[in-house]
């Protein structure tokens, strides 16, 4: 019973979150509502028993990601402009499409639940079994990860930067 | 997960997906497009995470791991084109995005 009160309230918060975020009036209340929504979704991955991605969303989104959104919208206000968060005329498509990509995934999924295979174990553990993973089956993509996050840091730290008047 | 059935955290990955998509057609502002492809990802992780717990192997939470720290490169890269962005035009907005327009 507990597990089930607890799955309901945090898909509650997490759906008015996400909710939030993307129809708040402000970009701040979007950007706060998003750091709800990822808090969210750490617990959902600890009710599902997946503490390792439970810790990897707690470190990069609520800790890392929310931090760098907030910080850039403090940057961009600094200068001054448009602190609102207009509705495009594109709304009511936007509505319509939702729509029928739920029905659809609706339909697939009722459908597709019936040949999802049991599990012979439940996924106990969780933490090792994932490094395991990452370090035998995964480890060049593991590796190849490392190297797609320094292009990231390298190529976000040359775009922003000022160009100098005449180096 | 005992009480709770694999077709309800779906659904709920379903709505996740959705709500990212009407937030990105939905929105004039670049950083709320940028947060509403966040929610999707949300949704789509959600979906992996599931089915990996569901049917017992690990490679669906593999996976995830995989797509989060593409999502953190992906952020960052779009932070900072939307900061070069506003630093050329002083604004965020989609619409006057036109410059390419002939």
């Amino acid at each position: 019973m507990l597990p089930t009160i607890a799955f309901y309230t945090i898909a509650f918060l997490l759906l008015c979150s996400s909710l939030l975020t993307v129809t708040s009036k402000t970009v701040v209340r979007s950007g706060v509502a998003l750091f709800f929504s990822f808090l969210s979704m750490v617990a959902l991955y600890l009710l599902l028993r997946l503490e390792f991605l439970a810790f990897v969303q707690l470190f990069i989104f609520v800790g890392a990601i929310s931090v760098l959104v907030l910080f850039s919208l403090m940057m961009m206000q600094e200068y001054g402009v448009q602190k609102t968060n207009p509705l495009s005329k594109f709304a009511g498509v936007g509505v319509m499409v939702a729509a029928f990509v739920f029905v659809g995934l609706f339909l697939f999924l009722r459908n597709f639940i019936s040949t999802v295979p049991a599990a012979t174990e439940p996924a106990t553990d969780s933490f090792s079994l994932v490094a395991t993973s990452l370090l035998t089956t995964y480890v060049f993509p593991f590796e190849l990860i490392s190297l797609v996050l320094l292009a990231a840091l390298i190529g976000a730290v040359v775009l922003v930067k000022k160009e100098e008047p005449d180096a | 997960m005992p009480n709770v059935g694999l077709l309800e955290i779906l659904v709920l990955a379903a709505l996740l997906i959705v709500i990212g998509i009407y937030g990105i057609l939905s929105r004039k502002n670049l950083l709320t497009v940028l947060f509403a492809t966040e929610i999707l990802f949300s949704g789509i992780n959600l979906t992996f995470a599931s089915l990996s717990q569901a049917t017992g192997t690990i490679q669906g939470a593999t996976f995830v791991f995989f797509i989060m720290a593409i999502t953190a490169c992906e952020t960052v890269v779009m932070l900072s084109l939307v900061f070069v962005y506003f630093r050329v035009t002083q604004s965020t907005s989609i619409e006057k995005m036109d410059q390419l327009n002939g």
